[in-house]
């Protein structure tokens, strides 16, 4: 009950924000949900598969380059055409790694993952007709039709992020409440059963994997437009991180990870602007959570959320949506 | 590519590969005998090869890869202690690990880009090793085969400590089954720190040797850190045999991409991963996956 009145709490208060902030703020905010969108895909496979992806920026990245092409280079004026597309492409870059990777274990994953997303990045910074270190310059944002809406101004940008949000928090409920949410618990339970239940493990994994790729795919679409520029930055380890960061700063629960992105994305606004040496900052956030981290701190946050709190081992979490 | 070509390219990519087995090879140990992973490892290459770079002066070559190799140590045993201030749950969840090291990554290449301006820099060849000599028509450059050589001693060491020595049996042991190793009445936790410094150590080292290379700059952090993962992964997560076939194998593919394919050199490394980990997941020398 009180996770549903704090579900509804936070949905108030995110669409009032337009009507409480100035221009400047409602900015940040709208970056924070992209930050939330971009936590959901990190959350997929960790929460759901215990795999942790260091290499989600790859999607994103990937993404908001497409995105930026699209209107630069492809003559694409419709955002949903560009969204579709940059999916496509990001979700035919996610195919092979996701067919690599499902078959690791965890600790492989995370390396592999990482490894690919920097390929793609250095890639990214020497290919010069992707801009090369100064990134895609000229991002117009994309006609909204059949919306009657114009996506140059910032209230009609906040409101479209945030039904894409909501759209892709109905995604992941559906699919961790279907059967195949079911086989994918399954299979983190214990691999080993489900295969010789007759599953094809690595074919659900797989099928995981680009899921979230799709999810962070939407939201680099999203980045690429609310910037209106594309940078090799987009796909750099910090990105994932922070996707990471996120998640593990939310525990279980999905809403709370909007609360936390956004609440982050303030935070490091705030920050960069009192010191250059932020990075520095954000390093040691990174230190302080990780030393802090717990069940003990994860049993703090389900009883403060009302959830409940299923007994599971370190990196283990309960099912949750 | 014509057949001289061929042969400098081997040469490089040999060369590279065996510095990269350095800086594998204390990753590799400390997840094989800690379990722990240590993303730390990139920006600590960064900070020695800054700190071999600024000791730059012709002649002072040894001094600068040994203080590179100290800088390597010392910053390897801050993360050891840092992570000791809660082991019981670092050492078991490879999140936390990843998170923690992470950040101190970013700490440390921060202080990089405040003391050395964040510009690139590098280290002049050694003159006893410096230009190149040619060799039935091709030309070779000295240093990098000197550098080279250098790393293939070190790694014969590393075997030697590995496999002949009471210490190497310890971290065999530990490898294979901690618990068993503490029944037996010996402590892994010195055992632990010991590991941590020796690996911050060959960090050092190859940051010290790759330095008239590769030189210190800004992102290497990463850089550096993506071709050790790959040797990992390749070569089978702590496994030493796995990570020095894998280190040439990665060398090789980053020389050659980057001679064939100058602006697409990534390609050549994306698809060596690909076709080892569909053909082994657990990579070359690793355990199958129970």
């Amino acid at each position: 009950m009180r996770r549903h009145l704090a579900l509804l709490a936070i949905g108030i208060a995110l669409v009032a924000v337009p009507f409480a902030t100035d221009g400047f703020h409602l900015v940040l905010v709208t970056r924070g949900l992209v930050w939330a969108i971009f936590a959901l895909s990190v959350w997929l496979p960790l929460r759901v598969l215990n795999l942790p992806s260091f290499g989600h920026a790859a999607f994103f990245g990937v993404a908001a380059y497409s995105a930026g092409l699209a209107v630069t280079r492809w003559g694409i004026h419709n955002i949903f055409v560009a969204v579709g597309v940059s999916v496509a492409i990001t979700c035919l870059v996610a195919l092979p790694i996701g067919v690599i990777a499902s078959r690791l274990n965890s600790v492989s994953f995370l390396l592999i993952t990482l490894a690919f997303a920097e390929m793609l990045r250095s890639l990214a910074l020497r290919w010069r007709e992707l801009g090369g270190s100064d990134g895609l310059v000229g991002v117009i944002r994309p006609r909204a039709w059949p919306l009657p809406v114009n996506l140059t101004e910032p209230v009609a940008y906040f409101y479209l992020t945030l039904s894409v949000l909501a759209v892709c928090v109905l995604v992941l409920v559906v699919l961790t409440r279907s059967p195949a949410g079911g086989v994918l618990v399954g299979i983190r339970e214990g691999e080993g059963r489900m295969r010789a239940l007759g599953y094809r493990v690595p074919a659900y994994k797989t099928f995981a994997f680009l899921v979230s790729a799709a999810i962070a795919a939407t939201a680099g679409v999203l980045q690429a437009y609310l910037n209106r520029f594309v940078s090799p930055e987009e796909l750099s380890a910090l990105v994932s991180a922070r996707g990471l960061l996120i998640v593990v700063l939310a525990g279980t629960q999905l809403w709370a990870s909007v609360a936390v992105a956004v609440a982050l994305t303030v935070g490091e606004d705030q920050l960069s602007s009192q010191t250059q040496h932020w990075l520095a900052v954000i390093g040691l956030i990174f230190v302080v959570v990780a030393l802090l981290r717990g069940d003990d701190g994860r049993r703090v946050w389900a009883r403060l959320a009302g959830g409940r709190w299923h007994r599971g081992e370190a990196g283990r979490p309960a099912e949750e949506t | 590519m014509a057949p001289d070509q061929v042969v400098l390219q081997l040469t490089i990519g040999t060369s590279f590969g065996l510095l990269l087995f350095l800086l594998a090879s204390g990753f590799t140990l400390t997840f094989g005998l800690a379990r722990y992973v240590n993303l730390t490892h990139g920006a600590v290459f960064l900070v020695a090869a800054y700190v071999a770079t600024s000791l730059a002066k012709q002649g002072q070559f040894v001094l600068a890869v040994l203080a590179a190799a100290g800088t390597g140590l010392g910053l390897s045993m801050v993360v050891y202690l840092v992570s000791r201030l809660r082991w019981s749950k670092l050492g078991a969840d490879h999140l936390s690990q990843v998170l923690l090291t992470f950040g101190a990554l970013l700490v440390f290449a921060e202080l990089a880009r405040v003391a050395w301006d964040g510009l690139p820099r590098s280290l002049p060849e050694p003159r006893f090793a410096s230009g190149s000599f040619v060799l039935a028509g091709v030309s070779f450059p000295r240093y990098r085969l000197y550098m080279g050589a250098v790393a293939l001693v070190l790694a014969a060491a590393l075997w030697w400590l590995q496999e002949r020595t009471t210490f190497g049996a310890l971290v065999r042991a530990g490898v294979d089954d901690r618990d068993m190793l503490e029944a037996t009445g010996s402590a892994a936790k010195p055992l632990f720190a010991a590991v941590f410094g020796l690996s911050g150590c060959l960090a050092g080292l190859a940051a010290g040797l790759g330095a008239p290379v590769i030189g210190a700059s800004m992102g290497q952090e990463f850089t550096v850190l993506v071709l050790a993962f790959v040797v990992v992964v390749l070569g089978g997560p702590g496994n030493l045999t796995g990570a020095f076939v894998a280190s040439l194998a990665v060398g090789l593919a980053d020389a050659f991409g980057k001679a064939l394919l100058p602006t697409f050199a990534e390609f050549t490394m994306m698809g060596l991963v690909v076709v080892v980990l569909a053909w082994r997941p657990a990579g070359l020398f690793g355990a199958p996956q129970t």
